[in-house]
């Protein structure tokens, strides 16, 4: 499945020098294909993860289209966008993303029951063991370092399975070797026939890409980039 | 404070059915002095409340789950004998319109119908924790 | 792992700010239920006065109006005794535009005779009564012999018991249905009967005699109803006129006057039922607005795993129905036990007649109010829910990442 970005720009209304809005994202145009590891890199501030939220279908671009493979994300409602994004968008985000009334547990299999399907159980106890938060198993997410609370969001979205993922900074708060276990992880998906994206600006990231960009205020460069 | 909540339910449970029975809650007072029907039912709720406290008392006291259990066991008793203090066990005056009928009855069923169903729950809990502390 | 719900796991683990929620609906919950049904037992009670009353005119001795207060007498059982002589009774049947006329006779007990109180006897002619006898014969489809008694709803005694007034025992006939007026205390027997208790009331040393009368001529009371077509002013007018010593009073005077009474007890529950309610209902919407906040970053992680906008506000629904439905169940059932078992209290302290309206009409009471009150914390959450939903999870996730 192909995640494709056509002249996506996003434009927000901020006092800036003479002019009276920001550009966060300024016009590109992105292909990520299954079967690949991207890996957006850039300054802190630079638009990767607003361009990271585009590609998701959870931010509207002020222009330009996003398909999943034919369809066009924002053309649809928010009901079917959102069934959409459910069904085959996984999403790890920066910062913490437990629901803190479910143990570890119970958010890991929240995606799975969320439209009325069953817990998928094995999955999940496999991305626990294999991310090491098996023994957590019932611990509140406000228990929890941030190390862990990411290797468990990391685990949520592998246990969902989705057909993409969208990784934003998946490895900010790990260790070296929690690291490598989680980008060894997403290779593997990648491997497996998923599209990958990392966003990142940790230089480990890049030795497991297969693609990679640069973000630099709101500009995307890079070999595949193709700049509108 | 949450470690003893069942007792501190019971105590003031237990303090207003007491005092409640020697004033606002207490059997009917005649204009000239003389004791109505009512007044020996008056004076049993009052014991009862007491019993009713000192055992809420005891309760902070004791360590093991048996034993608060069996106490717990006892307000039980204590609060069903309650219930059926007025009106039953001892007689009340003849008219409905009568404090006793009309106050003291119905106040101090409720009261003790809920500690009834305080100990009630507290038992529960209780063989609940033994379970725990077994396993 | 079975499935599990996210809306009750937010409940149970977030007990204070559910217990929040539960409280103050419980709160509205009560008010609207506790409010409504007074309200209804006091229109229900005056209901029963107007149809137990049956006479259009009641004509009692002078100084009887001014002593006791008519309306005392029927709505709060207050004992009163006083007499006429029962010439007045032929007097009033001489009068004209009288249809029907039957005299009663009363006398109050002594309180150590049976009740710790005085009881109202009161005694009546079962072959002219129009008045009592017809709510009688719901009760007892035989005449009333001598020293027998029917007695209130509300003494104490047990049907085929015997009863002791003045000495002389008299047997419990019946016990009358509940009319949530002060007659609902009195004990009714025949005139034979109420003789024979004056004469012992008389021998106790308790004097009934009227200046110029027999022991066995007075009567206290004399029921009226007018001929059909008659009006019922004129009427009065007329018997305030022909009999001596008495005065005619119109029982739907009395009756508007009740009903002016209950119309201002029940604006003043109208407004603590408002004030309670428009206090509760800001507290509501600031628990809401509160939760705004602290919800934000939660209702972004549901978003971001793909709930829809719906799905989201369908969510905070969810949760405010099932806390408020907790709490109309407890604010009703705290309702319940604060009125059902202090009917009395409660009829004493407001002095009007107060009658509980039927099961079925107290559930529907019930109802209503659990479904206002889930109502209203829907509207008060909705603004909560519409604005969660539109909650952005990009950059909330961010916010202080």
């Amino acid at each position: 499945m192909q995640l494709r970005a056509e002249n996506i720009s996003r434009r927000y209304f901020r006092k800036q020098g003479e002019a009276n809005f920001f550009e966060a994202v300024r016009p590109v145009s992105l292909l990520l294909e299954n079967g690949k590891l991207t890996v957006l890199s850039g300054k802190s501030g630079s638009g990767k993860t607003t361009l990271m939220n585009m590609l998701a279908g959870l931010l509207n671009p002020t222009e330009g289209k996003v398909f999943l493979d034919d369809v066009d994300l924002y053309a649809l409602e928010d009901g079917p966008l959102s069934r959409l994004r459910h069904e085959k968008i996984g999403v790890i985000p920066q910062g913490r993303s437990a629901v803190e009334t479910l143990t570890v547990y119970e958010n890991i299999l929240l995606p799975g029951i969320l439209y009325g399907g069953a817990p998928r159980t094995a999955e999940a106890e496999k991305w626990m063991d294999a991310f090491g938060i098996s023994g957590l198993r019932d611990a509140m997410p406000a228990e929890l370092s941030g190390g862990e609370l990411r290797r468990m969001a990391i685990a949520r979205t592998l246990t969902a399975d989705p057909v993409v993922i969208l990784a934003d900074e998946p490895t900010g708060d790990l260790d070296s070797e929690n690291t490598a276990v989680v980008l060894c992880a997403l290779q593997q998906a990648a491997r497996a026939g998923k599209t990958v994206l990392v966003v990142s600006h940790d230089a480990e990231a890049e030795a497991y890409a297969d693609r990679s960009f640069r973000m630099d205020r709101g500009i995307l460069s890079g070999k595949d980039a193709e700049p509108a | 404070m949450k470690k003893h909540a069942f007792a501190w339910i019971l105590l003031i449970l237990a303090a207003v059915i007491s005092v409640g029975s020697v004033t606002v809650l207490g059997p009917c007072v005649h204009a000239d002095g003389s004791e109505a029907v009512c007044s020996r039912a008056g004076r049993a709720i009052l014991i009862d409340g007491c019993v009713l406290a000192g055992l809420a008392v005891l309760l902070f006291f004791l360590r093991t789950p048996t034993g608060r259990t069996a106490v717990l066991f006892l307000v039980l008793c204590a609060s069903a004998v309650g219930i059926a203090l007025p009106g039953t066990l001892f007689p009340l005056c003849r008219m409905d319109s009568m404090h006793c009928r009309a106050v003291m009855q119905p106040a101090t069923i409720i009261l003790f119908a809920a500690a009834l169903v305080v100990s009630a729950a507290g038992i529960i809990s209780e063989r609940k924790k033994d379970r725990r502390t077994k396993s | 792992m079975k499935r599990f719900s996210p809306v009750i796991r937010n409940l149970t683990r977030k007990p204070g700010r559910t217990a929040a929620l539960v409280l103050l609906t419980a709160f509205l919950a009560l008010s609207v239920f506790a409010g409504s049904v007074v309200v209804s037992s006091l229109r229900q009670g005056l209901g029963s006065m107007e149809n137990r009353l049956g006479a259009d005119i009641i004509v009692v001795p002078a100084e009887a109006e001014s002593r006791f207060g008519l309306k005392n007498l029927l709505l709060q059982g207050t004992v009163g005794a006083f007499y006429m002589d029962a010439s007045a009774l032929e007097r009033v049947r001489e009068t004209e535009g009288v249809g029907k006329a039957s005299a009663q006779v009363f006398l109050s007990s002594m309180k150590a005779d049976c009740c710790s109180v005085k009881v109202q006897i009161i005694g009546f002619d079962p072959d002219t009564d129009f008045v009592v006898q017809p709510w009688i014969a719901e009760s007892l489809n035989r005449p009333l012999e001598d020293l027998e008694v029917v007695i209130g709803c509300r003494v104490a005694a047990e049907v085929g018991e015997d009863f002791r007034i003045y000495d002389r025992k008299c047997r419990v006939a019946a016990r009358l249905a509940q009319t949530g007026t002060g007659l609902d205390t009195a004990v009714y027997c025949n005139l034979n009967t109420i003789h024979t208790l004056l004469r012992a009331a008389e021998e106790k040393g308790i004097s009934h005699k009227i200046d110029s009368g027999n022991d066995a001529d007075v009567v206290s009371a004399v029921y009226v109803r007018v001929a059909p077509g008659a009006d019922v002013g004129q009427v009065n007018n007329l018997l305030n006129g022909h009999v001596r010593k008495a005065t005619a009073v119109r029982t739907a005077g009395m009756i508007s006057e009740v009903s002016d009474s209950l119309a201002g007890v029940s604006n003043t529950i109208a407004v603590l039922i408002g004030t309670v309610w428009g206090l509760a209902l800001l507290i509501l919407l600031i628990v809401f607005a509160m939760m705004v906040n602290e919800r934000r970053r939660e209702l972004a992680v549901y978003r971001l795993l793909g709930m829809s906008r719906r799905m989201l506000s369908g969510l905070i629904l969810k949760e405010t129905v099932l806390c408020s439905l907790a709490g109309a169940l407890c604010g009703i059932a705290l309702g319940a036990v604060l009125i059902f078992p202090f009917t009395t209290l409660i009829e004493t302290s407001l002095k009007l007649p107060y009658l509980t309206p039927a099961p079925g009409t107290v559930l529907l009471y019930a109802a209503a109010a659990a479904a206002v009150t889930v109502a209203a914390a829907c509207i008060a959450g909705f603004r909560t829910a519409l604005r969660l939903s539109r909650v952005d999870p990009g950059s909330t996730l961010r916010e202080g990442a």
